[in-house]
């Protein structure tokens, strides 16, 4: 394993393979021992054989999503690949040569497969020359009449069906499958390409064709490309041994990428290998069966094709580079002659372990791009194209960057005007005298220069600039919102400013320039602030902790006084005697009975006891249940006068047996009634 | 409370008061600037989102295809076309006053807000006054067959070689205030500044397999630059052509490249000269391509010209403008 070496920050390793220390497939591991003693023979002590069976799975019909960390071009994207070759890359570093290509003797006629040679391929096909087949069983994702040896692991797979002759014209050489797979060793901190592989070591498989985009009459059309990963398992001698003599240059894909091939001379084509095709085109594509599949590219074609059901050749596209089509002759020559052409050209199927499609498009590079642009300053004058350009007015352009217009005027004069955009050929003067002051419409924007037109660039630009605000409503209502704000800003400041001066004063509250809502806010924290800090200023000093009390006078003798002090016109008499008198007299107090008894009318005084004490039992019986709803106090319902106390009393057994002052109170209300109404 | 001001004032005199007020000036003036949406608004108009191309380019001919275009962005314009925004409501003399009033104000802070609207997140706001603004319109088949082009200002020329990747904090770097495809085709580009040097870069996908692609009429040759195995450098100055297989529009002739290469030194150490498909990769990379615009005296290789002159302006201002310069 290469592990010696280690990509420095931005480099990669290229390996030309790694292969695995074991094939895929299955094995078993056989252990035997002898065991030996003295005076014994090893057949005496025999020790048993142990089998151990492995299997080394690898991908063989499907390749798992996670193992694909790239591919190129990009899924489903259009550009200008026709100089980059694609490729995909797969994370199983191993993975291109885990498989034994085919297991057969070595002749000379096939000769033996070199070592560590990849059992993948990258082929692109362009639409029509080959079909890819979805969803396959997977016994049937490979020729008829080869089988895959061992297990495969997939149920079904996906398969590419294509003829015999398009693999020779498409599908790499025996000699350049090693070409096209190698191990890459990434820099381990290389986030970009690392993408949550763990060891930096990556397969990858190139493929041997480049996606040229396609052209008819030297106008660029785009092509459809189908990049597959196929499995060459057992198939290896259908590829060619080495490749046929090359060329220098390629062709495009033809707009009228149509064979013209009639019945007649393809029968000739297929029985005697008559070489008379003089087309162009059917030097390119010769056999019948992508006649069929080669229509399919017309799709882009925005024309559709003149189909002749005749089968001769047109002796008028011979001539030409392209030939007329002759779709309908092809199909029915195919229908005609299928099972000829099968023996001649069969039709190979390969499983696909990865398929994407993409476009190409252009054949220019963006090196070719970038280094044909014409830079310039905007108002370089371009060069004038005498055909395209015919018939125009010349621009008129003035190094300044002015362009003339045709300019209508509002008198309905047709005049012409100068006109600039906002992009300058020359350095601008940015400093603040240089701005524009303030326009309130486009006409004061509006410059007549010397040569007595106008320039109409900053009129323009204003009123593009009012058209876009106005086509913003957001805009619109924020302009207006903040219109109103700065009246509303300005009406509240002049109020608080006839003011300032005083609540400055008062509550130290400088006035700002403008005042915001929030002002009275802050000026009633700001008052409150002032009075808390010093309250005696403003509310007054604090109530004394003490009251006086209220003067006694002493203005008699002790019994003036006392008579005074006990509401009696006069007590007579020795002044020790009377205190010791009044100490004596008893005095009478009413017990609370009495009081009530007092009102006048017994029924009164009845309903009154009774009043009071309903209402004191509901208000009593609804606290408790609703304190102690758990004890599951049924809630007594006073429904009549007499029924309240026998409820009291069924709830003071369940509930609360405890004799309360409110229970005194109410049985001493209770018995003074009951002694009252005796 | 019914109190005359004067009298409580008197009083609070005589008393000798001192009174602590709150410092709230700062919150208040914020209030009444120009709101945040409308500000951003504003900006976004300044660096001219939504303006219609052709008062951008007013003639074809100014833009011809497959061309760039260089420019200075004119303050005048970009304020006209605000105030043209702000214009929007002013019914009576009143409205203009107010807006005269604040106009200065709100050119300020648009100067400012403009800056840093491309800013970096956790980059520090920039302040100060509007600088220039300088940009480029590229009209080409790049903008629409590579999507994602990478372009680089900077404000001197960088030292650092060819194959330096340049991180978006490299002291040189200016800022973009815009980069966009106006459509399939044009690319507009905004720098805060003018540049000394601008780099177009075709997007990095990865590393990338190819070759020299030539195109002449309706068919195709291509070449391939052969690289030191050693060093991984394409120094050796030799090409190889590359083949084709006949009839099959695209598909290499891979063994007859291989043993090109390996005739022209491209084979790695070894007794016998043949490439390993290691070897085969090393050759075919391809490197994202890089173009240089700057001052092609400074002697840079393939570098194109930029913001170069090509008239005296003071000239032309004065025998034109000279009237007209500034409006009444």
């Amino acid at each position: 394993m290469p592990a010696d070496q280690v990509p420095g920050n931005g480099e990669f390793l290229l390996y030309p393979n790694i292969p695995p220390m074991l094939f895929a497939g299955d094995y078993i591991l056989n252990a035997t021992q002898t065991v030996s003693a003295n005076g014994r023979t090893a057949a005496q002590q025999p020790v048993d054989e142990m089998d151990v069976h492995i299997s080394v799975r690898s991908p063989r019909l499907v390749l798992p999503p996670d193992q694909v960390l790239s591919t190129f071009p990009p899924a489903e994207s259009e550009g200008s690949y026709g100089s980059r070759l694609p490729q995909v890359v797969i994370r199983r570093r191993t993975l291109p040569w885990e498989r034994v290509l085919v297991n057969r003797p070595a002749t000379p006629a096939l000769p033996a497969i070199p070592v560590n040679t990849p059992w993948l391929a990258l082929v692109v096909i362009a639409e029509g020359e080959a079909t890819l087949l979805p969803n396959v069983p997977a016994a049937e994702t490979v020729t008829a009449g080869i089988t895959l040896n061992g297990a495969v692991d997939a149920d079904i797979g996906n398969c590419l069906e294509i003829r015999q002759s398009m693999v020779h014209r498409i599908f790499p050489t025996q000699k350049d499958v090693p070409l096209l797979a190698h191990a890459r060793h990434v820099d381990i901190n290389d986030t970009e390409l690392m993408m949550g592989d763990d060891d930096g070591f990556l397969g990858v498989v190139v493929a041997n064709r480049l996606p040229v985009s396609g052209r008819s009459d030297g106008v660029e059309i785009p092509v459809k490309y189908t990049a597959c990963l196929v499995n060459l398992e057992q198939q290896w001698d259908t590829l060619l041994p080495t490749a046929p003599p090359p060329v220098l240059i390629s062709e495009f894909v033809g707009r009228d990428l149509h064979v013209a091939l009639s019945t007649s001379s393809m029968d000739k084509h297929l029985m005697g290998g008559v070489t008379a095709q003089t087309s162009n085109t059917a030097r390119l594509f010769a056999p019948a069966p992508n006649t069929r599949l080669l229509a399919d590219v017309q799709r882009d074609v925005a024309t559709p094709v003149q189909t002749k059901t005749s089968g001769s050749f047109s002796a008028s596209a011979v001539g030409k580079g392209i030939a007329k089509s002759e779709v309908a002759g092809a199909f029915a020559s195919e229908k005609l002659h299928g099972g000829v052409l099968e023996r001649f050209d069969p039709t190979l199927r390969f499983p696909v372990l990865l398929s994407w499609k993409f476009t190409s498009n252009g054949t220019a590079t963006f090196k070719s791009l970038m280094r044909g642009l014409d830079s310039g300053l905007l108002g370089t004058k371009p060069k004038r194209d005498p055909v395209s350009d015919a018939g125009r007015l010349p621009l008129e352009l003035v190094d300044t960057g002015h362009v003339g217009i045709a300019q209508k005027t509002r008198r309905g004069d047709s005049v012409r005007a100068w006109y600039r955009g906002p992009f300058v050929p020359h350095p601008t003067d940015d400093s603040a005298s240089a701005r524009i002051p303030l326009a309130h419409a486009a006409d004061q924007l509006r410059v007549v220069i010397p040569d007595g037109r106008e320039d109409l660039s900053l009129a323009s630009a204003f009123e593009i600039g009012r058209l876009l605000a106005l086509a913003n409503p957001n805009m619109v209502a924020a302009l207006l919102r903040w219109r109103q704000l700065h009246y509303v800003t300005v009406r509240r400041t002049t109020i608080w400013q006839n003011n300032a001066l005083f609540l400055s004063a008062i509550t130290g509250y400088t006035m700002t320039k403008r005042v915001g809502g929030d002002a009275a806010t802050e000026l009633s924290r700001a008052m409150m602030r002032t009075v808390s800090a010093t309250p005696t200023q403003f509310l007054g000093g604090p109530r004394a902790l003490v009251d006086a009390g209220r003067p006694l006078p002493f203005d008699g003798d002790s019994n003036t006084l006392l008579a005074r002090a006990f509401g009696l016109p006069t007590l007579r008499g020795d002044p020790g005697t009377v205190l010791q008198t009044l100490q004596k007299t008893p005095v009478k107090v009413a017990p609370i009975t009495e009081r009530v008894g007092r009102v006048p009318g017994a029924a009164f005084a009845d309903l009154d006891r009774t009043v009071l004490t309903r209402s004191l039992d509901q208000r009593l019986e609804r606290l408790v249940t609703e304190s102690m709803p758990r004890l599951g106090v049924e809630a007594p319902v006073s429904k009549a006068k007499g029924k309240s106390k026998s409820g009291t009393k069924g709830r003071r057994k369940t509930a609360a047996p405890q004799h309360d002052a409110l229970d005194a109170i109410i049985e001493r209300l209770s018995r003074a009634s009951t002694r009252d109404d005796a | 409370m019914n109190i005359s001001a004067p009298l409580l004032l008197q009083t609070l005199q005589t008393t000798g008061m001192k009174l602590v007020g709150p410092n709230v000036g700062a919150e208040l003036e914020a209030a009444d600037l120009i709101p945040d949406e409308l500000r951003d608004w504003l900006v976004r108009l300044r660096l001219l989102h939504d303006v219609p191309f052709a008062y951008f380019v007013a003639d074809t001919e100014l833009l011809p295809a497959e061309s760039i275009r260089w420019f200075y962005v004119d303050r005048r314009w970009t304020d006209s076309l605000v105030q043209g925004a702000l214009s929007v409501g002013t019914v009576n003399t009143d409205d203009r006053l107010q807006l005269t009033d604040r106009y200065g104000e709100i050119r300020d802070a648009l100067d400012t807000a403009e800056r840093n609207v491309r800013r970096r997140e956790g980059d520090p706001m920039l302040a100060g006054g509007a600088g220039p603004i300088s940009g480029f319109i590229l009209r080409s088949r790049v903008v629409s067959g590579w999507p994602a082009l990478h372009v680089r200002a900077f404000k001197e020329e960088p030292t650092e070689g060819d194959g330096f990747d340049f991180p978006d904090n490299h002291p040189q770097r200016m800022r973009l205030l815009r980069l966009e495809r106006l459509a399939p085709a044009v690319l507009l580009c905004l720098f805060d500044g003018i540049p000394k040097e601008v780099h177009i870069q075709e997007p990095r996908q990865g590393v990338q397999f190819g070759v020299e692609q030539t195109v002449s009429g309706s068919t195709m040759s291509a070449t391939l630059p052969v690289r030191r195995p050693q060093t991984g450098v394409n120094d050796t100055g030799q090409f190889v052509d590359v083949h084709f297989r006949p009839g099959a529009p695209g598909v290499v002739d891979i063994q007859r490249l291989e043993r090109n290469l390996a005739a022209k030194g491209g084979a790695g150490p070894g007794p016998n000269p043949v490439l390993d498909s290691a070897e085969y990769a090393l050759q075919l990379i391809r490197f994202p391509y890089r173009r240089i615009y700057g001052d092609p005296d400074r002697l840079r290789p393939d570098t194109d010209v930029m913001l170069r002159p090509s008239v005296r302006y003071v000239t032309l201002a004065n025998a034109l403008f000279t009237a007209g310069v500034t409006p009444p």
